[in-house]
């Protein structure tokens, strides 16, 4: 009872906001998201308008490169990728201080700093990783290549390895530089393995491994510049696999093909095809779902027995399998939200009660007989949105709001004022029309509400339900403000689905991601809406989506600033 | 940049001798006059205020009900320096010591700008450089390892809400492994630390500085900023490079002597905060240094960052369910007292171990010390103020306690002062004097942005009496 009490208010606190405009645009979309753009642009796009189609296929916004900038690894990026170079296990990233996150990533280059304590653990830590890599005798025969104790190896030690830890074409002033610091410590009495150790340590130390995209050759930033072959192996890397390129890609770096179109398709098709693309589904999809929220949910509550620590992980891992299929086995981006597939073992069929042929494995499974499309039908998704013991309207039409239809509300204002009379409401009706009389919760309540009463048809842990709580009749009824009315929730995804709304968004939480860099202004919005267009159909794949995200101006240039 | 190297050679000739005893005239030694009037300051801050009322023994005060006789609560007191709304936490809590509005000039912008008037410095870096002890540490700057609770859209980098010690324009890095504020205190032998590695971790210094300054002139302005961090950073790690022994403690101090190498890893938020303030009474018992803030968590933590210590009174799976402990701040009801509750109790764990540590001048530990336990908004709920029937905003006092008697400069006898409006300034400038601070004046008194008046370059004179 305590936590149905705390859960409505949460979910009013939440979201209930003091001053978002209170009018729409005719284009259905609220207003407040031009004032947000604003803040960067006065030209932002009105985003799916056909008027913002015609913008953005201005050439000159077409060609402009954007900004990102020198970006920091993240903590996760130098667990794979320090495992990529030493070829031992040693969690480097999990030992420094946790990366702030933007927009639910945390791969933004402009949140991604380093503080004394950041730098003084990787030197640190760095010790105990070079003495496990040098024990170790496959790591140690991958870096120790030569047998003399001479500056010769040391020399060829350094080549072989920072070719793999610079995120650029390497110069012989870098060689020479780290050559220094083998023969200070040897001169300092260390023998040549210490004298290397030291070495490898300053390099994955350096600027040079710790940033991306750190200029080629004496390349300034200062102006707009193409990335060398080698950044744009980095890149594309680090974007499909979270780590440095392998040897393949840096070949054709080295013979400076790569910025061919056709190469880099056919790079980019096979490196999604490896096994090391998965961390496109931890990396961006589950990030973009916010799937991590659901390990904290209780389970085994009273009220709700049946949401037991298995089913809890089955539904994160139905949405792992289900963002695999579509991402990896180069699906639709349409069926993210309108699949009438998705993937169950057993014990989760019959948690939602889907009949299918029994396995104990996840198979994929056809649920078009069923309410369920995409992730909006999924448990995860479903379970996330919702409290302890009751759903949320207003977190489940935020949710779609903020990850489909790049409509999100802005945050709380801090001088939330919530009417007493709100406290002896009792269903979601009623509080969501209060919130609707209200001049100042109606502004943003007015298109998160409705996005949210379509899925009332599932409960707050995902299962079909005929009957609230209360035992009155299902209320899911849907009047978007533009006068869409949706009695289903497949009806909506269907809509969605046909959204150029969703396409752009789809695009610029991959194209966010793609760079680690926020999509602000008209420029770089433009961006998103061009890829949306240009890739995101009923008929396309996936890898046209992320293709068209490498091939773009962005992704190949850098621009100034 | 010729001057790092002559000094590093220098070190790499004193490298051979460092074994050896340092010459008694190396000891630092604390004059007599200054013995007697050595006092300490520590300064504790936790994240998104409190409820109005809710400031007392009765409530989230009550774990300090044993201990009333240590303690001033100081009520009454306003944050004049913060924006309302969603700048609100960046601005009041990189403004909780410096006591100057910040402003947001870019999201990948690390340095505080004021939104009027010169660059300030926070309080304890004010006092630490006037009261600082020949050989020791200027200030002891921790934090909690999570960073987060940025505002892009505003412009304010989230270095505002996670740092509280400012010089002008710059933050002070905070120390956030045990370790290391463990080697800062002790030194290498007395933290256990192979004098081994230094050398090495010099000569790593040396190469990536080297490249990363050769980088640094190719840069665009925005990208010279970043490397900036990374630069600074470098320049940190040099200056804290841990001495080969703990100089011994000034005379008269004494110094329990602790062996084994001391880390205390992050998974228990309990233990960790008080591994973190067992190391400041240590580093004031042993005269390392006589002043120390230390952030307990970041201000508007998101759900990413939820805090550790929620598992320990209970609430992990709540707040893993709701959100961050930010979100319960807007809730503001019991359980957001429960998260208050449990920093109150940091406090009285570092009142019950100083007021058992012999000092100078027979006093306790305590007795010569200053403690502060603060917050920047007086209503966590609405972050900082309310806004009546009528639509005006108040500004709410802020909860504020002072523990210790500073050296007999404050009472700290179980009073309830009511200061009915003072500035945080006031309290900060009265506090400094009384620790031996030769200032007239500090931070200024706007009206917080959005309460209507401006702000105000005016600094601030006032002090408070009978504290």
């Amino acid at each position: 009872m305590r936590y149905t009490i705390y859960l409505i208010v949460m979910g009013c606190l939440l979201f209930l906001y003091g001053n978002c405009a209170p009018v729409f645009q005719t284009s259905q979309l609220p207003t407040y998201i031009n004032e947000q753009a604003s803040l960067s642009s006065p030209l932002s796009p009105v985003q799916g308008s056909s008027a913002s189609a015609k913008l953005c296929a201005d050439p000159a916004i077409k060609m402009k490169p954007i900004y990102v900038g020198l970006k920091r690894l993240s903590r996760t990026e130098i667990n794979n990728s320090i495992n990529d170079l030493f070829g031992v296990d040693y969690k480097l990233g999990d030992k420094l201080p946790l990366d702030a996150s933007v927009l639910g990533f945390d791969n933004n280059a402009s949140a991604l700093t380093v503080s004394f304590s950041f730098l003084n653990i990787v030197i640190d830590e760095s010790e105990a990783l070079l003495n496990q890599a040098f024990l170790n005798a496959s790591s140690r025969s991958l870096i120790l290549i030569c047998q003399t104790a001479d500056a010769a190896c040391a020399t060829q030690v350094i080549n072989k390895f920072i070719k793999k830890a610079y995120h650029r074409k390497i110069t012989t002033a870098d060689t020479q530089a780290l050559l220094s610091v083998y023969q200070i410590r040897r001169t300092a009495g260390d023998t040549h393995e210490a004298a290397l150790k030291v070495v490898l340590r300053t390099a994955i130390s350096s600027v040079e491994y710790l940033y991306f995209s750190v200029g080629a050759n004496g390349a300034t930033s200062s102006s707009n510049r193409n990335l060398s072959a080698h950044e744009l192996a980095s890149r594309l890397s680090f974007f499909l696999w979270g780590t440095i390129p392998d040897d393949e890609l840096l070949n054709l770096a080295d013979l400076g093909t790569l910025q061919n179109p056709e190469i880099l398709k056919a790079q980019t098709l096979r490196m999604l095809k490896s096994s090391k693309a998965l961390y496109l589904v931890n990396g961006f999809a589950s990030k973009w779902l916010d799937l991590d929220l659901l390990n904290g949910r209780t389970t085994n509550l009273p009220i709700f027995p049946q949401f037991t620590s298995q089913i809890r992980t089955d539904m994160i891992d139905e949405t792992k399998y289900f963002l695999q299929e579509v991402i990896l086995n180069d699906k639709s981006p349409l069926d993210l939200v309108n699949a009438n597939y998705t993937f169950l073992n057993d014990r989760l069929a019959s948690f939602y009660g889907i009949t299918r042929a029994p396995n104990t494995n996840f198979t994929k499974t056809d649920i078009s007989m069923t309410e369920r499309r995409g992730l909006l039908g999924q448990g995860s998704f479903l379970t996330v949105t919702s409290g302890l013991s009751e759903t949320s309207v207003v977190k489940r039409g935020h949710m779609i709001l903020d990850k489909f239809i790049c409509a999100s509300p802005p945050p709380v204002p801090d001088n939330l004022q919530i009417p007493e009379s709100f406290a002896s409401l009792v269903t979601a009706r009623e509080h969501s029309n209060a919130r609707l009389a209200n001049s100042s919760c109606v502004g943003c309540h007015r298109m998160m509400d409705p996005y949210g009463f379509i899925l009332e048809g599932f409960g707050p842990y995902g299962t079909v339900r005929n009957q609230m709580p209360d035992g009155s009749a299902v209320d899911n009824l849907t009047i978007l403000p533009d006068g869409r009315r949706y009695t289903s929730p497949k009806e909506l995804t269907q809509d969605l689905a046909k959204d150029e709304n969703y396409k752009y968004c789809i695009s610029k939480n991959l194209m966010t991601y793609a760079l680690g860099k926020m999509l602000v202004s008209r420029d770089e919005t433009c961006k998103a809406v061009n890829v949306g267009i240009q890739s995101v159909s009923s008929t396309s794949k996936f890898s046209e989506l992320i293709f068209s995200i490498v091939n773009d101006v962005s992704f190949k240039m850098e621009g100034s600033k | 940049m010729k001057k790092p190297i002559l000094r590093r050679t220098f070190l790499k000739g004193a490298g051979v001798t460092i074994f050896l005893p340092f010459l008694e005239s190396m000891w630092p030694q604390i004059a007599n006059a200054q013995a007697a009037s050595l006092k300490r300051y520590a300064f504790l801050t936790f994240p998104n205020g409190t409820m109005p009322g809710t400031w007392n023994y009765n409530d989230v005060l009550s774990p300090l009900a044993s201990v009333q006789n240590q303690v001033t609560v100081l009520n009454g007191v306003k944050n004049y320096n913060g924006d309302v709304g969603n700048g609100a936490h960046s601005t009041v809590t990189a403004g909780i010591l410096t006591q100057a509005r910040a402003k947001g000039v870019g999201f990948t912008t690390e340095r505080l700008d004021y939104a009027i008037g010169a660059p300030q410095m926070s309080i304890d870096q004010v006092i630490a450089d006037a009261v600082q002890t020949k050989g020791s540490l200027h200030s002891l700057v921790l934090k909690s390892p999570f960073e987060g609770g940025d505002f892009p859209a505003l412009n304010l980098s989230s270095k505002y809400s996670g740092r509280i010690s400012w010089r002008g324009n710059v933050a002070v890095e905070p120390m956030t492994r045990v370790k290391d504020v463990f080697a800062a205190i002790y030194g290498v032998s007395g933290a256990s630390v192979d004098m081994n590695k230094i050398g090495p971790k010099k000569s790593i210094l040396d190469g990536i500085s080297a490249s990363a300054q050769s980088l640094n002139n190719k840069l665009g302005a925005e990208d010279k900023i970043r490397l900036g961090a990374y630069l600074e950073s470098i320049r940190e790690v040099e200056k804290r490079l841990p001495a080969a022994t703990m100089p011994l403690p000034p005379q008269p101090l004494s110094c329990p002597i602790t062996g084994a190498p001391r880390d205390v890893a992050f998974h228990s938020y309990d233990l960790w905060t008080k591994a973190m303030m067992d190391l400041i009474i240590l580093a004031f018992q042993c005269g390392r240094t006589n002043v120390s803030t230390f952030q307990f968590f970041i201000d508007g933590g998101i759900k990413a960052t939820a805090p550790l210590h929620m598992d320990e009174i209970g609430l992990n799976d709540i707040i893993k369910a709701g959100g961050g402990e930010h979100e319960f701040s807007h809730k503001g009801d019991n359980t957001y007292r429960l998260i208050n509750k449990w920093y109150v109790g940091r406090l009285k764990y570092m009142i019950d171990k100083m007021s058992k540590i012999s000092d100078v001048n027979g006093a306790t530990l305590l007795d010569n010390s200053m403690v502060f336990l603060g917050a920047n908004f007086g209503n966590a709920r609405e972050h900082g103020h309310t806004r009546p029937i009528g639509g005006i905003l108040y500004l709410e006092d802020i909860p504020l306690i002072l523990a210790g008697k500073g050296g007999g400069t404050i009472q700290s006898n179980g009073k309830v002062l009511n200061l009915a409006g003072a500035s945080l300034a006031s309290v900060h400038l009265t506090a400094a004097r009384k620790m031996g601070a030769n200032i007239q004046s500090f931070g200024r008194v706007g009206e917080i942005n959005g309460f209507g008046q401006g702000d105000s370059a005016t600094a601030v004179t006032q002090t408070i009496p009978n504290l």
